[in-house]
């Protein structure tokens, strides 16, 4: 008898967790997911890159280009958004970004598989635990997801427990006004970040190699992107790179590299890699005219 | 099986059913029932070692079941011997024996009498520190005749292995635990409830304080000729909330667990860092361990008897014994030896047992004298857990020295430790729940008297949020006490 209400109380008590649970999914999917699952699944042409593939906004759409970037968008991220894509669309091309950096080990971290795995299926996984796990427990339970008590967690002490951010705002310097200095020493932490490591990473170079191998299979013609970099970054940089390109170079199929077309241009940017929300407009346009006058390299 | 791992999370329902529905029909099948439970989360973590649990089972069993028929003295005595070789044996191949190789080796080589010897690539099976001085205590309590053996194996295999305190104790004394695989279980529904609220504090500590504090605590200790003297002292204040909230974290769970299945261990800690002296705080710490060594240990040596000098050495042989326990490294026994040297005064002003009463009794807050006693003993404490903290003794000296520098008076650059100030804020709050429980067994236990449960719910909500977001949950950190 006791026993029973003892088991009653765990279920309303676990009742009303999975309730809570609810709530902070809500907040989560406000601050965190936003718009993260949201596609337009009228396009034939996509764009798959990563946070440098979003300052391009919705400016690729008047080229008939659904952008459907992510920040951190791995290439496991692209992969799902494919296969999900070839799943429910009459998807024809794709425009994938090979940058340097993007078969970095570094990415086997700073991803987003938390949120990628809502365009997911069965399919995608070796196994059902797998596939419960990623597409339901993870991404639903905000008890489960570390990536969400992080951001909730980051979101405290910077907002909160950070006291020198108290009763002041904060001012963020554009990329242009910054020192020659604070250039350099962002655009050194960030190579330092992706480069730390010889090689590649296996996990991303066979993410990309079936990527290719999907878009064979479903003749969807791929095409490999560089996106802008600043000078100062290009040249810290010196030509290091895991070579994405190089992968579709070998598989026959076509690269535009745009990696120093703003090398004196500052102010286009956001930071040392990314375009700002400008840069990224006028980039949309230098981009879908060399496709026009096929000046695909 | 770690207790803050999701195996455990599925592990503990499934047996929690099977012993209150399946296995309820007797008491023999329900210990068999925890046997296999214990064997199976022991075996989690390296089945090879099952082994020799059962094995120091069966010794002790069968040790205790003649000395409960020898009436010969000298029998006796041998069979005693027999456990005690056996039990320190196992521990001492396991735990000590580079140990003691490599002092030899170091010894004869100053000596001028170099000599070689190959160390040997020996695992320490997890808890045998815990389960072989339990299983002692058996055959110590039968021979002394305060206890009559047991003639259940069944029983006997699950008090060794039970397995809430397998693995990192509480240390229990078998004429406590023993008795109660004996007993008929009846359900007991505000036992369990306790037992369930006893968990979820013990998964904060461990989770939330002990984890977060071990991030920075490992980074200062790891690096630490790179800091200043003030860092070095958080990074010290650090590892002492590191290794209460794991140690006491891991017994609140075990304590708990216990309760849901109709058992009830003995309090392994009782706010220890409320303590007034150094006395006091052996009182409250790893109060298991503490009083196993005053009954198994003290009290044969004379204990407080005897004269001043015999009652110093009896202080100093606990106490290293105690460091020597917790490990095979000259750093714990100079931690023992610390923690004997803020004894003696105590002793020999006959104030050690000044303070038997819990800190601020009927009051809300500490007096200015008693605050800065509890800030002393604090102060002692931290010092002392430098030593055992340390990879070996140059560190913790240089550990030390690198305190006392003029950087000690500075503010530690909290820039390098992001989260930090999070951390301190937290431990803030939990010495403040710590402190308003302190007349409790644990820091919330008098939750039950709230009259309205929705606030008490509502207090468990945010502790398991506060868990969700600030605690170390993305690796299974293991607890500290399984390496001793």
């Amino acid at each position: 008898m006791m026993i029973k209400l003892f088991l009653k109380q765990v279920s309303i008590f676990l009742l009303l967790l999975v309730v809570l649970n609810f709530l902070l999914f809500i907040l989560i999917r406000a601050f965190y997911i936003r718009d993260y699952d949201q596609v337009d699944l009228g396009y034939s042409e996509y764009l798959l890159a990563d946070s440098h593939g979003t300052p391009l906004g919705d400016f690729t759409e008047i080229h008939d280009v659904h952008n459907f970037s992510g920040q951190s968008d791995s290439y496991l991220d692209m992969e799902r958004k494919l296969r999900f894509l070839i799943r429910h669309t009459k998807v024809k091309k794709i425009y994938i970004s090979v940058d340097d950096h993007t078969l970095s080990p570094t990415r086997e971290d700073q991803n987003n598989l938390d949120r990628s795995a809502y365009y997911s299926d069965r399919e995608d996984y070796s196994s059902y635990k797998e596939f419960i796990h990623d597409k339901y427990l993870n991404y639903y339970c905000v008890f489960v997801n570390d990536r969400y008590s992080l951001i909730i967690k980051n979101f405290l002490q910077n907002e909160l427990f950070d006291f020198s951010k108290w009763g002041g705002s904060r001012s963020k310097n554009s990329w242009e006004d910054m020192s020659a200095l604070q250039q350099k020493e962002i655009s050194t932490d960030r190579i330092n970040n992706y480069f730390e490591f010889a090689l590649p990473s296996v996990v991303m170079s066979s993410s990309l190699l079936r990527i290719i191998a999907i878009c064979k299979a479903n003749n969807i013609e791929l095409i490999g992107l560089r996106f802008p970099l600043t000078k100062t970054y290009l040249g810290i940089l010196d030509n290091e790179s895991y070579n994405a390109d190089s992968i579709l170079r070998i598989n026959d199929l076509h690269i535009i590299d745009f990696d120093s077309l703003y090398m004196e241009q500052d102010y286009m940017f956001r930071d040392m890699d990314h375009l700002d929300k400008e840069g990224g407009e006028k980039f949309t346009e230098i981009l879908f005219d060399s496709l026009e006058e096929k000046k695909v390299y | 099986m770690l207790f803050n791992s999701l195996d455990f999370a599925v592990f503990l329902p499934i047996v929690f059913v099977l012993y209150w529905f399946v296995f309820k029909k007797s008491i023999r099948s329900q210990n068999f029932l925890i046997v296999i439970a214990s064997y199976f989360f022991y075996g989690w973590w390296d089945w090879r070692f099952l082994a020799l649990i059962a094995f120091s089972t069966l010794v002790d069993f069968i040790v205790g079941k003649q000395l409960d028929k020898a009436e010969d003295r000298h029998l006796r005595k041998s069979l005693l011997v027999l456990s005690i070789l056996v039990n320190i044996g196992l521990l001492g191949f396991f735990k000590y024996y580079n140990f003691f190789l490599d002092n030899f080796i170091t010894a004869f080589t100053f000596m001028g009498m170099p000599i070689k010897a190959n160390s040997l690539n020996i695992i320490l099976p997890v808890g045998i520190s815990f389960y072989t001085f339990q299983t002692m205590s058996y055959s110590i309590d039968v021979y002394r005749r305060k206890l009559r053996a047991t003639k259940d194996l069944v029983a006997f295999s699950a008090f060794v292995s039970f397995f809430p305190q397998l693995v990192a104790g509480p240390i229990e004394r078998a004429s406590n635990l023993l008795p109660q695989f004996f007993e008929r279980r009846k359900f007991d529904y505000l036992q369990a409830k306790d037992g369930l609220r006893q968990v979820l504090w013990g998964l904060f500590k461990k989770l939330v304080i002990a984890d977060n504090c071990a991030e920075f605590a490992n980074t200062i200790f790891n690096n630490s000729t790179e800091y200043g003297g003030s860092t070095l002292v958080l990074g010290a204040v650090f590892f002492t909330f590191q290794i209460y909230g794991d140690f006491s974290g891991y017994s609140d769970i075990a304590i708990g667990t216990s309760r849901l299945f109709g058992f009830n261990l003995m309090q392994n800690f009782a706010f220890p860092y409320f303590s007034r002296d150094i006395a006091e705080f052996w009182r409250r710490w790893h109060i298991s361990l503490s009083t196993w060594f005053r009954d198994y240990l003290y009290i044969p040596l004379g204990g407080s008897k005897g004269s001043k000098v015999q009652q110093i050495r009896n202080i100093f042989i606990i106490f290293l014994v105690s460091g020597f326990w917790h490990g095979a490294n000259w750093t714990f026994i100079v931690w023992g030896a610390l923690n004997a040297i803020y004894f003696i005064p105590l002793l020999l002003f006959g104030t050690n047992r000044k303070n038997l009463e819990t800190v601020a009794m009927d009051k809300r807050r500490p007096s200015l004298r008693e605050f800065s006693s509890i800030l002393g003993t604090f102060a002692l404490t931290v010092f002392s857990w430098i030593f055992f903290r340390a990879e070996s003794m140059s560190h913790a000296m240089s550990y030390i020295s690198g305190i006392f520098t003029a950087q000690l008076f500075q503010v530690p650059d909290f820039s390098v430790f992001p989260g930090a100030l999070t951390i301190l804020i937290l431990i803030f709050g939990f010495l403040v729940v710590e402190w308003k429980g302190r007349f409790g067994q644990y820091a919330i236990s008098r939750m039950q008297a709230m009259p309205s449960k929705a606030r008490r719910w509502s207090i468990y909500f945010l502790i398991i949020l506060i868990i969700d977001i600030f605690g170390n949950t993305s690796e299974e950190i293991e607890f500290i006490y399984f390496n001793f």
